[in-house]
């Protein structure tokens, strides 16, 4: 077979998964999920800015503790088990997540490097991060 | 002095535009306006009874992400090459290569040459399946070009890749293809 030949026949494929596409049933879908998440946004942007910080807060904290996560896996363990971090952060109230990011975030720089990834997220996935970490 | 036409379709730019400023009925517009040729596409790409939710999820993702859209490929071309990537994230959840039946396929007309027309579908068929089967960024600039008839610099643009790269990707796919084929 050719080149030309193969773009021939590449050329009519997908044809009938065309045909058989309901294209209002994909336009309401569509919609339906732009109205959804464009409700989310209104909720989130009319949340009081100490919700959204305490949210900026569990981010950071999640990606604190994904970020040591990696580097003790990485890391070749030490004669002392004592001396392995034991994190479990899940038993913290908000108040303890709060006051652990704030002991971490400007000394450590390795939480600095983190925290400042916050940025990267939008309020949808904020919020989405706070209801994992509320499980 | 022109008389604007009632009956002219609006441009994408124009519809672009309206759903900016809040208007859904343009966002509707152009989900009816290209959702077969996205549809087409990942028919194409071995997307199998996925198609519908992946060309919602194409539209959502092309909607929600307005802002990264420059104008510089066409809205259909710039939706189709979201769906290749919903497709490729689909395959990754699932973890597992496309399978292809061949239902799945177009059916030619068998009325006349019925023993050709069976022939041409077997080859349909194994071409459907050998693309479906391309490293996601080969098959992406494969069918851009052959069925979707984009040029190297449209595609380029696509899918943020240089002139040469989409070239070399394109002639990789080809000779890929045409050997599974002649195996």
């Amino acid at each position: 077979m050719d080149e030309r030949e193969l773009e021939r026949i590449a050329g009519g494929l997908g044809r009938r998964a065309a045909d058989r596409l309901d294209v209002a049933a994909v336009s309401r879908g569509v919609m339906d999920r732009l109205r959804e998440a464009e409700a989310l946004d209104r909720v989130v942007a009319s949340r009081p800015r100490p919700v959204l910080r305490w949210l900026a807060h569990a981010a950071a904290v999640a990606l604190i503790v994904a970020g040591s996560v990696v580097t003790f896996r990485a890391t070749p363990p030490s004669g002392d088990p004592a001396a392995r971090p034991a994190v479990d952060l899940y038993e913290l109230s908000s108040d303890e997540l709060a006051e652990v990011l704030d002991s971490l975030s400007w000394n450590a720089p390795v939480s600095a490097r983190f925290a400042a990834g916050l940025d990267d997220l939008d309020a949808e996935q904020l919020e989405q991060l706070l209801a994992l970490m509320e499980g | 002095m022109t008389v604007p036409d009632p009956h002219r379709e609006p441009a994408d730019a124009e519809l672009i535009e309206r759903w900016r400023g809040g208007d859904e009925a343009a966002a509707t517009a152009l989900v009816q306006r290209h959702a077969r040729a996205v549809a087409r596409f990942l028919g194409a790409a071995g997307a199998g009874d996925e198609v519908d939710d992946l060309v919602q999820e194409a539209f959502f993702r092309a909607f929600r992400g307005l802002a990264r859209f420059r104008g510089g490929a066409s809205f259909r071309t710039w939706v189709t090459t979201i769906a290749a990537n919903a497709l490729t994230d689909f395959r990754r959840r699932r973890g597992r290569r496309p399978v292809l039946a061949l239902d799945g396929h177009d059916v030619p007309d068998e009325s006349e040459d019925p023993h050709g027309a069976l022939l041409a579908r077997d080859v349909e068929a194994r071409v459907a399946t050998e693309v479906a089967r391309l490293p996601p960024m080969q098959r992406d600039v494969f069918l851009l070009r052959a069925q979707q008839g984009l040029d190297y610099a449209e595609i380029a643009e696509a899918l943020a890749t240089s002139v040469g790269a989409a070239r070399v990707h394109y002639h990789q796919a080809v000779k890929r293809l045409k050997k599974a084929l002649s195996d």
